[in-house]
């Protein structure tokens, strides 16, 4: 399979002062074209962050951000704005979490159709061919009523109706990459299964890979070809959905899908603690301090990249000694 | 919307009449006697007898509610009487020296804009850089500086040292320079601050982060999405204190002789000459009303969400 997207080494580090901070150490991925990749972790894992380092849409204010992105072979430079620019929403689109406060609230939908197609001024197009094409996409995404939507400002639209509003403004381009950053979190229930049924449906259309990223198991399970589960800045467990999802092999990847509620009146497993925040995070292995199944030499196992079990990645030592490894047959 | 303009210009007539009350109360208040400085204006040294006739004359023998009835009456068909001092007709002499303070207003919302704005921008593209400190020193300077002070200096250099502009007057557009830019140093520091504030909060806005996502370029997110909602705060800001520019243009007046409302009122003050006084108060009202109004009406405009409360 021909991969659309490779990121190598994207590091992540927030500016303090004179010191950087980790916030994503060196992870590297890659999505195949027309599949979906989820990532799938806890808030501040830097799922987020990944996202937006990838697009170049980091603050570079606030972030320090390195590594090789590939679109379709080619190096992008995440860095340079100018450049990047033309290749968002162009060849990589996005859609946002919590769409309420994405849309700017004092300029019409339709005026953000407008400036997403004529982005760039060179080859303008008219009021009219611009609404008719709106409004194609919009009833594409069964958006009721497209032409009152269209006079509509974002605040007296639902969330659901702008997760759609923004399905269809990354469609204008026919990208080839869209980035997911939570698009149902905000959403209810029965939105979320729409908006992802909408996203399966975009898939088989387009062919457009995608790169999802939630901390709904749901929502990865739902629409994910290969998962990479992220924790403390680091990628614990990668490899194809099915065989993550049936067999995790991480302590974390299986606290994590022992948390997820079923119908069943057993009370929910917890993994006790929380995520460490960017200071607190050591060197070693970042899940040391709530894994259940920690040894001697946890504390400092951090090594450069996870050990490959046949087609899966897995960044654990009670995977990386040769015993499991001749256990599991890699 | 034409209903709200409606109902905005009805309200306008209950306020006029708690208005009227205060502006007529306020005068019988004030400390002095108005026959005897009419007398004194009129260069008649005042006797019991005098001040006896005067005050029939004027009516002033009558209880104060006829008087006020009297008043109101007349005020309603704009009809404020004749000043004591002036011997001229009050609503002629007010709007007379309200065309000069709007002149005066005028211009100086016009250097107002003109400074503040680009040095908002600046100072949010350069934040906490080197031309951003310089103007939050010149914006501090500015706010603290009173027009008393900051007007004779500004005299003191270009009209007797370097003698570009006159000292004091209003005969051509010349003279307009020196008061304007005095009544404007302290809203251009207000205004450039408040300019810069808003557009950095609003340029750190998600719908900023996603409208570079969708590949929009650099400069049509500042045009479209942080300027347009940047203005917001300051355009309303301007509107209420646009009224307080006429209001408070006194001491740039009285400082330039500009012969505007500010003067006119404070010697009427002094003059104790009641008609004036009454009519600029309600004058003033009605103003400070149509320019909320105006603000308000330029704020829905603006920002949708706004619509929604009409």
């Amino acid at each position: 399979m021909a991969k659309l997207l490779e990121v190598k080494n994207l590091d992540i580090r927030l500016k303090k002062g004179k010191e950087t901070i980790p916030a994503v150490n060196g992870v590297s991925f890659s999505v195949e074209k027309g599949k979906t990749l989820g990532i799938i972790g806890e808030s501040g894992s830097g799922k987020s962050l990944t996202c937006y380092g990838v697009m170049g849409l980091l603050d570079k204010k606030l972030w320090d951000y390195n590594g090789e992105v590939y679109l379709d072979g080619e190096l992008l430079d995440i860095k340079d704005n100018k450049k990047m620019q033309k290749i968002r929403g162009n060849k990589i689109a996005l859609i946002m979490q919590n769409p309420m406060s994405a849309f700017n609230p004092v300029i019409t939908i339709g005026a953000h159709f407008v400036e997403t197609i004529n982005k760039t001024g060179e080859t303008k197009k008219t009021k009219e061919e611009i609404r008719s094409k709106a409004l194609e996409l919009m009833d594409k995404m069964r958006i009721r009523d497209p032409e009152v939507v269209y006079k509509s400002y974002a605040f007296q639209l639902s969330g659901g109706m702008l997760q759609r509003i923004m399905i269809a403004l990354a469609l204008v381009s026919e990208p080839e990459l869209l980035v997911a950053d939570e698009p149902t979190t905000a959403l209810d229930l029965t939105v979320q299964h729409e908006i992802m049924n909408i996203l399966h449906g975009m898939q088989k259309d387009y062919e457009t890979s995608i790169l999802i990223v939630s901390h709904d198991l749901g929502v990865i399970s739902h629409l994910a070809d290969d998962i990479a589960v992220m924790y403390g800045g680091e990628f614990m467990e990668k490899g194809p959905a099915h065989k993550i999802l049936a067999d995790p092999e991480h302590p974390y990847t299986r606290g994590l899908f022992s948390s997820r509620p079923a119908f069943s009146k057993e009370r929910l497993k917890m993994m006790p603690g929380s995520p460490p925040r960017l200071e607190e995070r050591g060197t070693g292995c970042q899940f040391y301090g709530r894994c259940g199944e920690r040894k001697n030499g946890c504390k400092e196992y951090s090594p450069d990249k996870g050990t490959m079990i046949s087609d899966r990645e897995v960044r654990c030592l009670l995977v990386d000694t040769e015993e499991t490894q001749r256990k599991l047959g890699a | 919307m034409a209903k709200y303009v409606i109902k905005r210009l009805l309200i306008l007539i209950p306020i006029l009449f708690l208005v009227s009350i205060i502006a007529f109360g306020l005068v019988r208040l004030m400390p002095g006697n108005a026959e005897v400085a009419y007398l004194q204006a009129a260069g008649i040294p005042p006797t019991e007898e005098l001040i006896e006739t005067v005050r029939k004359d004027m009516g002033y023998d009558r209880p104060l509610l006829v008087q006020y009835f009297d008043w109101l009456g007349k005020a309603v068909r704009l009809d404020f009487g004749i000043s004591y001092a002036s011997k001229k007709v009050v609503s002629e002499e007010l709007f007379g020296a309200l065309q000069y303070t709007a002149k005066l207003a005028g211009f100086s919302s016009l250097i107002v804009l003109a400074v503040s704005i680009p040095m908002g921008i600046v100072s949010a593209v350069k934040s906490n850089k080197a031309p951003d400190n310089v103007n939050r020193v010149v914006a501090f300077v500015g706010a603290s500086m009173p027009s008393f002070w900051l007007g004779p200096l500004l005299v003191q250099l270009f009209s007797l040292t370097l003698g570009w502009l006159p000292v004091q007057g209003a005969m051509s557009f010349r003279h307009l320079i020196l008061p304007s830019i005095t009544m404007s140093v302290l809203y251009i520091a207000t205004y450039s601050r408040l300019l810069r504030n808003s557009l950095l909060e609003n340029i750190s806005k998600r719908f900023v982060t996603y409208s570079r996502a969708r590949g929009v370029s650099e400069n049509k997110i500042i045009t479209n999405h942080v300027l347009r909602t940047s203005m917001i705060p300051v355009v309303t800001t301007f509107g209420i204190n646009f009224g307080h520019m006429i209001a408070g243009s006194t001491i740039v007046e009285v400082l330039f002789s500009w012969p505007g409302l500010g003067r006119l009122i404070i010697s009427s003050i002094a003059a104790r000459d009641f008609p004036m006084i009454q009519g600029y108060i309600v004058l003033m009202a009605v103003i400070f009303i149509l320019v909320n109004l105006a603000t308000d009406l330029i704020t829905v405009v603006l920002d949708p969400r706004m619509r929604e409360a009409l």
